[in-house]
């Protein structure tokens, strides 16, 4: 298990080097205890990793049948799941590598089904089971209403369809899992679409998918590279986050305005630099004490030390400064917000997870930041890639808030006050803003631009239902 | 509509031809236009009328039905009563043509909403079942097709016992998904009676949570079911305190400030297609206080009783657009009465609800917090989404 | 030989003869910017010398003759501009052509600086590079230390938005003083701006007695009245004052007060009698207003506090803290959350002075507001002021308004309203109605805002370590502005920079330190001042009935 080097601190490369020379499970568990003690940090970083170990896993799993993978990320998820609590992005990558094989199951069956009896209606219509699994991730939408009646098997559409592995049996209702999956629509029973499948376009066709359509030939064995080259576009999606996001700036931004903008964000400020590109604006930046004001000043001047970041993924370690793109940046301790509020014409932030209703997670002081600009009428936009956008419902906001080190608040040479003080010092990392607050969500897949009523639909997309607990 | 004499036709030339794709293309030109067309296959909230005289007469009386099945037990819900009177009917008149079945449901799903005061919640199962049928028929296997419609009759009915069924299994659902939402030492507030939550909070009590429920009660008092659901809550340890509607404020102010965040729960009649709720009279009142002092409110309700009616505000037109009536303002220069009744002056099929104990409301989507379904949580802007994909 | 009275000189102020010579000699150098600066000494030294009266050149003369009078300025520092001459010839510069590295101001010198565009940025440099000589020689001012370049670049680096906030003409020194103005009140001057003496009440106080001193010493010339005299007399020093640092409400309030008083004194009166009644009113005022105020004030607030109370504070409040100090010695139980932000850190000697007098407290950073808010079950929230506006509006250290918006709107409490009180004695009620909280402001020194390394950082550079073994944190204003100097040039030196130390080098790069916050009336409850509770509205009626009608000057 020991790196190589010696003097590299555990973390992000450390972790690439035992995946790649280490067995399995010894790289599950080095993950699993960077992860419980923060030594990869960032949802970014973490997201990476976890996809990764997760390639791994598909690669190294014996039988590459669905039931076998899915069974097997599952595990390897649920350890991570439970180390990182703090961290959704890791469930979020989860979801998607499990749904990915869901995916690929379907398509491969589809296939089968119409190399068989090459007869559209005896495709299965079984749709109960295609309702169900069929949120699918990225650009596709399906015909779900057509997909109706899990007996009577016929579907109104032809072949390019994703049918299930059911038989188009009439009174063989095998019938919809209902108690299993928490997330059956008593409709399909009966052959009606889901609450939960997405999109309904033209019920005709599909749009289409990533995957190949028929593959008459040999089903299996197309599974696992399918796979892997469905996790490997995940780790592009990953990467190119920050790059795709920043391509909605233009819209967003226009010249002479006003930005606030808090902490330490790349993917902020690639954001903005991208609309600095073609506008004249201004920004205001609260630095954020005491978690990451360093951090902020860093960005601020350009000076983003690379010897800390070496756990760096590409395309981190650049990081121009703003004003070298000729924006004024102005920075502002904490406490100047509400004051600057009245000039700004917009705030931008970004989240550390969001989750299904519209709520975040976020930097501690953003939701300060937020309720001033609600009430200067300020309009605000979260920034949030796809691996930040969380199925889950807070039910808890509590538990989704770490706490950091206490020392940063009060330094410990400070004996008098240390001493003094009653209860421990709080210092939270993050807070947790409700539903309702923040006005647009820009991610990094179709729509860019999303408000807070539409982001369910979005993040229903990414994932099955049937993951949401893993 | 033709649609189906058309359809029926062109299934008739697919099989002679013995063309699949012809067939395969028949359905899907039909279903294109069908679902091209929404407006023809289903005006809301009816679905399409075939024209009269294909109706086939029978002397099945749904009403009755529907209300013997209501009052013989207590635990159903009207959309569901209104479902198995349905199926009941289609097992009990001989059919022999799918649009002879559409027609037949269609006239006596229009006869039982007439018949009920507050036929809203009604005609969510109604038009759910119609809906499911049409689909149904649209998309029946090629076997079928070619067999006679006793078979397809018989294969409409055992799913419609499996409707049912599934659907009685969704209250439990909707328990396992709210239980998060109960934490210890929490308040739960709720108004009117639901069966969903009484379902729900008994679920929590049994999972050993330990939380309060404070009632609140309508002008009209404590009605008999309420303080038999107060009983069984006692009976369960579970602290129960009764307030009147006037005192609910005052009440969250008294909570203590280190507690963990009250929260509504509420049960609902019925899901309108915007998001908003029908209830019992007080409702929205309740909402807008929980929406000012920024407590949540969690509607528990079942996916079956979404309607798909859209109403524009929540005043007696909208109400009268869902086949409600009711009118609470009487002014006049008498004596004022103690207990304010509205005379049913106009007899209006006996269609006006008179008592405030049985009027309803409408509370608007922006108060509600989530929609807690057998599911999972839906916000109120995602009925829309749903609906659309339940009807198109 | 001093210039004129403490004002800087403006445009077109004449100056006393003896500047002849250096007019000259500017005028002399068609080049008088940098190496002006470099040669000053050896231009004054030179002013004998022939005097070139190129007549064609008379625009020319003008600005040279300004430009000497600056100059002038300069070499009255003395020592700093020698040190200067010699530190240029080794400093290169960095900073951008954008920046004006001549120590004029830009409006008078842009025809120079045209003209000289590849001039040496050196002073620049050499100002920066100064405090590192400056702590080899005594520094009794160290903002005078790198007068002209600093300024320079503090006008440079103004955010635009906010250059109505900025100080029109430099800060307040020692030399810069006029000779009428009173020792006690250059003392008190410079005692304000270095932030030694901080905080609304206390700078009233001291503002007063200062002034009491300043009538003591007084006498009135012969055949003038001394109701009028005194006046303008105390106009100088008040101009110095302001100078220094922006009047408060409370110094504003007190002031007017006083100049209303000296301006009715009977005309019969002996000086003796009139300074005596003066001084007596003085102390009565004070007496009244500021400290029998606070403990009404104090008193009223403190049945307010009930026990188990949890009470919230922000930053430092003298009035707060007695109230609370009060409330404990009262035998109530509750206890404190002090919140605290940065660059001023007052908060923690808020919370020291609790717990000295064994109060229950916790202590949390700005950021964690809303954590704090939401598991802390808050149930009151204190606020100082430095001002109560006209419109209801609360004007009192930056993050007030932060602390009063979260208490309010934090979903737990709105059922419950949890009660934003202000403490604020009428001596700081204002009739100014101000929208929000960029039009009344004032703004301290930018550079406070540059973190570098934390205290406690072991680091083998041995420069950073020196950086760091002076009060590092560039937090409180009690420091003094010396520390800063230090940190900049020292963590210059040291090479790391990670943090903002070089962000004046940097354009378009600002650093804004507000110091104060308008919060709006709605997240206020109830103001307490020694007249009774009022709701904040009120506070103009209350203006109206005490008499301090007039806008703050």
């Amino acid at each position: 298990m020991a790196p190589t080097m010696p003097s590299l601190t555990p973390g992000f490369t450390t972790f690439q080097r035992v995946l790649s020379t280490e067995s399995l499970d010894s790289s599950t568990t080095f993950l699993v205890s960077l992860l419980k003690r923060r030594q990869i940090k960032g949802s970014k970083r973490c997201a990476v990793a976890t996809t990764l170990l997760l390639l791994r896993t598909v690669e190294l799993t014996k039988q590459a049948d669905s039931d076998r993978l899915i069974q097997r990320v599952s595990e390897v998820g649920k350890k991570l799941i439970e180390a990182a609590p703090h961290e959704p992005a890791v469930g979020n990558i989860v979801r998607r590598v499990l749904g990915i094989i869901r995916d690929e199951d379907e398509d491969d069956l589809v296939g089968t089904r119409t190399g068989e009896d090459g007869s559209p209606t005896s495709e299965t219509g079984s749709d109960s089971i295609a309702a169900l699994e069929l949120a699918q991730s990225r650009a596709g939408s399906h015909s779900i209403p057509s997909s109706l009646s899990t007996r009577t098997a016929a579907k109104a559409s032809p072949s390019p369809q994703r049918g299930t592995t059911r038989p188009p049996l009439m009174s063989s209702h095998t019938g919809v899992p209902g108690g299993a999956r928490p997330v059956t629509s008593m409709f399909s029973i009966i052959s009606h679409p889901t609450m939960r499948a997405p999109g309904v376009d033209s019920p005709t066709h599909r749009s289409g998918t990533a995957t190949p359509q028929m593959t008459a030939s040999g089903i299996l064995s197309n599974l696992r590279p399918e796979v892997i080259k469905g996790i490997k576009e995940i780790i592009d999606e990953i990467n190119a986050a920050d790059d795709e996001i920043s391509a909605a700036a233009l819209e967003q931004i226009h010249p002479q305005e006003t930005i606030v903008t808090y902490s330490s964000s790349l993917t902020v400020q690639r954001f903005l630099l991208k609309a600095a590109s073609k506008r004249k604006f201004t920004v205001i930046h609260a630095e954020a004490y005491p978690n990451n004001h360093l951090k902020t000043h860093a960005l601020l001047t350009g000076t983003h030390d690379t010897a800390e970041d070496e756990d760096n993924l590409p395309n981190d370690s650049f990081s121009k400064p703003l004003t070298s793109a000729g924006i004024s940046v102005v920075m502002i301790p904490d406490s100047a917000v509400f004051a600057v509020m009245s000039r700004a014409t917009k705030v931008v932030l970004d989240a550390h997870a969001v989750l299904t209703d519209g709520s975040l997670v976020a930097v501690s002081g953003s939701k300060a930041v937020i309720k001033a600009a609600r009430f200067h009428r300020v309009p605000v936009l979260v920034v949030a890639p796809t691996y930040k956008l969380s199925p889950a419902y807070p039910y808890e906001p509590h538990e989704l808030i770490e706490y950091g080190d206490a020392g940063k608040v009060l330094p410990f040479q400070d004996r008098e006050l240390c001493t003094g003080v009653e209860t421990g010092v709080r210092n939270p990392l993050y807070d947790f803003i409700e539903a309702g607050h923040v006005d647009l969500f820009v991610t990094n897949q179709v729509p860019a631009v999303v408000s807070a009523g539409y982001l369910y639909r979005v993040v229903r997309e990414q994932y099955h239902d049937e993951d949401l607990q893993i | 509509m033709n649609d189906f004499t058309w359809r029926s036709l062109w299934t008739k030339i697919g099989q002679l031809l013995s063309l699949r794709m012809v067939k395969a293309f028949s359905f899907q030109l039909f279903s294109d236009i069908s679902l091209r067309h929404p407006a023809s296959l289903s005006t809301p909230p009816s679905t399409p009328k075939p024209t009269p005289d294909t109706s086939p007469s029978t002397d099945f009386d749904i009403v009755a039905f529907y209300n013997d099945l209501i009052s013989r037990d207590p635990t159903i819900t009207p959309p569901i009563a209104a479902i198995e009177s349905l199926t009941s009917l289609l097992a009990s008149t001989p059919l022999t043509t799918i649009s002879e079945t559409l027609a037949l449901l269609s006239t006596h799903s229009s006869k039982l909403l007439a018949s009920q005061r507050n036929p809203i919640p009604l005609s969510a199962g109604t038009e759910l079942f119609q809906r499911y049928l049409v689909s149904s028929f649209q998309q029946r296997p090629s076997s079928l097709a070619s067999s006679d419609f006793t078979a397809l009759r018989h294969h409409i009915l055992s799913n419609s016992s499996l409707f049912v069924k599934r659907a009685n299994e969704a209250r439990p659902k909707i328990a396992q998904h709210a239980l998060p939402f109960i934490k210890d030492d929490s308040t739960i507030i709720t108004y009117g009676y639901s069966r969903a939550v009484q379902a729900l909070l008994t679920h929590a009590a049994e999972s050993n949570r330990s939380f309060n429920v404070i009632y609140v009660l309508p002008a009209t008092g404590l009605s008999e079911r309420v303080s038999k659901f107060i009983a069984a809550l006692n009976d369960l340890s579970i602290p129960t305190a009764t307030i009147s509607m006037q005192a609910l404020i005052y009440a969250l102010a008294s909570l203590a400030p280190s507690a963990p965040p009250p929260q509504f729960i509420i049960g609902a009649a019925a899901v309108l297609e915007n998001g908003s709720i029908i209830t019992e009279l007080g409702m929205h009142q309740l909402a807008l206080i929980a929406k000012s002092v920024s407590v949540p409110l969690h509607v528990a309700v079942e996916s079956y009783k979404f309607v798909r009616n859209f109403p524009l505000g929540y005043g007696p037109t909208d109400l009268a657009r869902l086949g409600v009536r009711q009118n609470v303002l009487q002014f006049g220069t008498g004596t004022p009465n103690s207990d304010p009744k509205p005379e049913a002056a106009t007899a209006d099929e006996g269609k006006v609800l008179t008592t405030e104990a049985e009027m309803v409301e409408i509370t608007p989507p922006n108060l509600i917090s989530a929609l807690i379904t057998e599911n999972g949580i839906m916000s109120p802007n995602a009925v829309s989404e749903e609906l659309i994909k339940l009807w198109f | 030989m001093p210039p004129s009275d403490g004002v800087p000189v403006t445009n077109g102020t004449t100056q006393p003869s003896g500047d002849v010579p250096s007019k000259e000699s500017k005028k002399s150098k068609p080049r008088p910017d940098g190496s002006a600066r470099t040669a000053t000494e050896q231009d004054i030294a030179e002013a004998g010398a022939g005097v070139k009266l190129t007549g064609a050149l008379l625009k020319k003369q003008k600005a040279a003759e300004k430009a000497a009078r600056r100059a002038e300025k300069v070499a009255e520092k003395g020592a700093h501009a020698q040190q200067q001459a010699q530190t240029q010839t080794q400093t290169q510069a960095g900073p951008s052509g954008t920046k004006l590295e001549t120590p004029r101001r830009p409006s008078t010198t842009k025809r120079e600086s045209d003209t000289v565009p590849h001039h040496r940025r050196t002073p620049s440099s050499g100002a920066r590079q100064l405090p590192i000589r400056g702590a080899a020689q005594p520094q009794p001012q160290p903002q005078a230390s790198a007068p002209h370049e600093k300024e320079k670049r503090h006008e440079l680096n103004r955010v635009p938005m906010f250059s109505h906030l900025y100080p029109k003409e430099k800060r307040a020194t020692l030399a810069g003083a006029g000779r009428e103005i009173h020792p006690a009140v250059i003392a008190l001057g410079l005692q304000l701006r270095d932030y030694v003496i901080c905080g609304g009440n206390a700078r009233c106080v001291a503002t007063l007695l200062a002034f009491k001193m300043v009538i003591k010493t007084y006498t009135t010339p012969p055949a003038v009245a001394l109701s009028r005299h005194l006046l303008t007399h105390l106009n100088h020093q008040i101009a110095y004052l302001r100078n220094a640092r922006p009047l408060s409400t409370s110094q504003g309030n007190s002031i007017r007060w006083l100049k209303n008083l000296i301006s009715t004194q009977p005309v019969e009166s002996t000086d003796s009698e009139a300074k005596q009644s003066l001084c007596e009113a003085i102390d009565l005022y004070i007496r009244e207003r500021i400290t029998l105020a606070d403990e009404v004030i104090a008193r009223e607030a403190t049945e307010r506090i009930e026990d188990g109370d949890v009470v919230l504070t922000y930053a430092k409040s003298s009035i707060v803290e007695k109230t609370l100090i009060n409330a404990h010695r009262q035998g109530k139980k509750f206890r404190v959350i002090v919140i605290d932000s940065r660059p001023m850190f007052e908060g923690k000697n808020h919370a020291r002075s609790l717990i000295r007098a064994g109060l229950k407290v916790q202590y949390a950073l700005l950021t964690a507001i809303a954590d704090i808010v939401d598991q802390e079950s808050v149930t009151k929230c204190f606020l100082g002021a430095s001002a109560m506006l006209g419109n209801g509006k609360l004007l009192s250290r930056a993050g007030s308004a932060m602390v009063a918006m979260m208490v309010k709107e934090c979903s737990r409490n709105k059922s419950r309203n949890v009660p934003v009180i202000v403490l604020c004695e009428t001596v700081k009620f204002s009739a100014k109605a101000v929208l929000d909280s960029i039009i009344l402001n004032e703004l301290g020194d930018a550079d406070a805002l540059v973190d570098s390394a934390q205290s406690g950082v072991f680091s083998t550079n041995p420069s950073l370590a020196a950086a760091t073994a002076a009060p590092s944190k560039g937090g409180s204003k009690k420091s003094g502005a010396k520390d800063k100097d230090e940190d900049d040039s020292d963590d210059k030196g040291a090479g790391s920079n990670k943090g903002l130390e070089e962000w004046k080098d940097q354009p378009g790069l600002f650093l804004l330190n507000i110091m104060y916050d308008v919060t709006p009336a709605e997240f206020l409850d109830l103001v307490i001042c020694e007249l009774g509770s009022l709701p904040p509205e009120a506070v103009p009626v209350v203006n109206g009935v005490h008499g301090d009608d007039q806008a703050l000057a």
